[in-house]
């Protein structure tokens, strides 16, 4: 019953079909933009106005767990590179299911937002009652 | 020109929130060591921090960082500047139209029929919200991806799993808020907090006898924080986890800072990394204002009463400047108000590691939201039901 009323609450909920950004939106932007990159210009066009001497960028090495032959050789690099790997890996899936999420919203509308939840949500209830505890929880 | 007055007016109350935000920050931060005199570190010897140089004037203060950013710079070698840019350009975009999408007074004039007064009003407000977050998330990902420092990419990977950790749980949240006020669009929000509730009415209700008026006396503004305060409760940590971004240099942290900026020590970077920590904080205590405390109502004052009292004398158009200047001084002092209360409760409370903060949000806080939206839809139920049986 409560789940019926969840779909009925749920289908009450008007979904505009209204996209766009207006000109104020984009001024809006714009400003904030300016904001970001103003003082950036601004230091730009002080240190043209330098002597080449002054104004050379000075190369620096990567922040790294040191240099030693030994920390390069350390576990803790790969791990580095494998939690990088990997949250790109999430990120892109995250944006995929998004994409689908959306994709789906806009055909189905909110109701297909209740459908879900009603399959999903006793889905997820039961996995978590489920789920093998440890030790401390 | 209603439109780009508007965005210059909105423009202006975001420059006006950040300058608040710096202020309270700055002195949080000075107040928090001066009852520790021992942390205060010694400038005779070390000459001051880029956070804290010598001078407290602040003309010494610019022109020392002006100096600082027109030297010699650093930069790191082989960086991905490609990716970074987009990243950079991504996180403040998002931002910025995240920003435009709040509205922080109600109609113009007052009436429930005037123009909204808010820079972007999309009917599906709160889906645009979720979705720009996110990609402000993904951007600063990308931007500590770009960096081969090992501090960057680990600071991506927070980020990252922060989002993840704690995308959903916003989802839940506004949800509870979506099932409330029957729309996606959060300027209807504001206007469903509009007015007043009494709380102990529903007791007067069931005992029918003379006195039960008196429950009506004791009323409460109609902001969401009042009628659904777990909702609030829930929002807090929820946009902590989202917008919240520590950087290398912020002594309150003391953790890694996200994402590889400021950590090549270069002003330029430093800049574009505390503006977006700030917008993003402005952004987030802009939108607690909005979906709980009513954005820039006064409670138990009317604005169309205060507009149809001046129209006789004046005509339409001043009350209508005049109710936008209080409601937007009243935003201001609302979102001073929760800057404050912050700052309080980041004092207060112990530093969560990131393993503690996504343990948090996925075994505790997500299954409470789900209760939450679960309890909120059988109050609805059960509110229409009650009505009717009336």
């Amino acid at each position: 019953m409560l789940a019926d009323s969840l779909a009925g609450l749920l289908g009450n909920v008007s979904l505009g079909s209204s996209v766009g950004v207006s000109t104020g939106g984009w001024v809006f932007v714009a400003l904030i933009a300016a904001c970001f990159a103003l003082p950036g210009c601004l230091v730009a066009l002080a240190r043209r106005l330098l002597p080449p001497d002054r104004r050379a960028s000075i190369p620096l090495e990567p922040l790294a767990f040191g240099a030693s032959p030994r920390v390069r050789r350390s576990p803790r690099h790969a791990v580095g590179l494998h939690r990088s790997l990997m949250t790109s890996v999430f990120v892109l899936a995250l944006g995929l299911v998004l994409i689908c999420f959306a994709a789906a919203i806009r055909s189905l509308g909110v109701t297909g937002t209740a459908l879900a939840t009603l399959f999903a949500g006793p889905t997820l209830i039961v996995a978590l009652h489920a789920r093998r505890r440890s030790l401390d929880s | 020109v209603i439109e780009l007055g508007l965005a210059l007016w909105w423009f202006t109350i975001v420059l006006l929130a950040v300058m608040l935000h710096a202020t309270a920050e700055r002195r949080a931060r000075l107040a928090r060591t001066s009852w520790r005199r021992d942390l205060i570190p010694p400038h005779r010897l070390w000459g001051g921090e880029l956070d804290r140089p010598p001078s407290t004037w602040p003309w010494a203060r610019l022109l020392s960082a002006a100096a600082r950013a027109v030297r010699s710079r650093g930069l790191p070698t082989e960086p991905s500047r490609g990716l970074r840019r987009l990243g950079r350009v991504g996180s403040v975009v998002s931002i910025a139209m995240a920003l435009a999408l709040v509205p922080f007074a109600g109609t113009w004039g007052g009436r429930p029929d005037g123009r909204a007064l808010v820079v972007l009003d999309p009917d599906n407000g709160l889906l645009a919200l979720v979705l720009l977050i996110l990609l402000s998330d993904v951007a600063q990902v990308s931007i500590g991806l770009s960096d081969q420092s090992v501090w960057s990419r680990l600071g991506a990977v927070r980020i990252a799993g922060r989002a993840l950790a704690s995308i959903g749980l916003l989802v839940l949240v506004l949800g509870a808020l979506v099932l409330e006020t029957g729309s996606l669009r959060l300027h209807d929000l504001v206007l469903a907090q509009r007015g007043s509730f009494a709380p102990a009415a529903w007791l007067g209700s069931l005992f029918h006898w003379q006195g039960s008026s008196l429950f009506e006396v004791v009323r409460l503004p109609n902001w969401l924080a009042l009628t659904q305060p777990l909702t609030a409760i829930l929002f807090v940590p929820t946009l902590v986890l989202l917008l919240r971004r520590p950087l290398a240099f912020d002594p309150a942290s003391a953790l890694v800072g996200a994402a590889g900026f400021g950590l090549d020590d270069d002003p330029t970077d430093r800049w574009v990394a505390q503006l977006e920590q700030r917008l993003a904080a402005v952004l987030a205590a802009s939108l607690f204002v909005v979906l709980f405390l009513g954005a820039g109502a006064l409670p138990y004052v009317d604005s169309t009463r205060i507009a149809g009292a001046l129209e006789p004398f004046v005509g339409e158009f001043v009350p209508g400047v005049l109710l936008i200047a209080i409601e937007s001084g009243v935003f201001l002092a609302k979102l001073g108000l929760v800057f404050a209360v912050a700052s309080k409760l980041r004092d207060a409370s112990a530093r969560l590691r990131d393993d503690q903060w996504l343990r948090l949000a996925t075994r505790r806080l997500a299954p409470i939201a789900w209760a939450n939206l679960l309890l909120v839809a059988a109050l609805r139920q059960l509110s229409a039901t009650w009505g009717e049986l009336i």
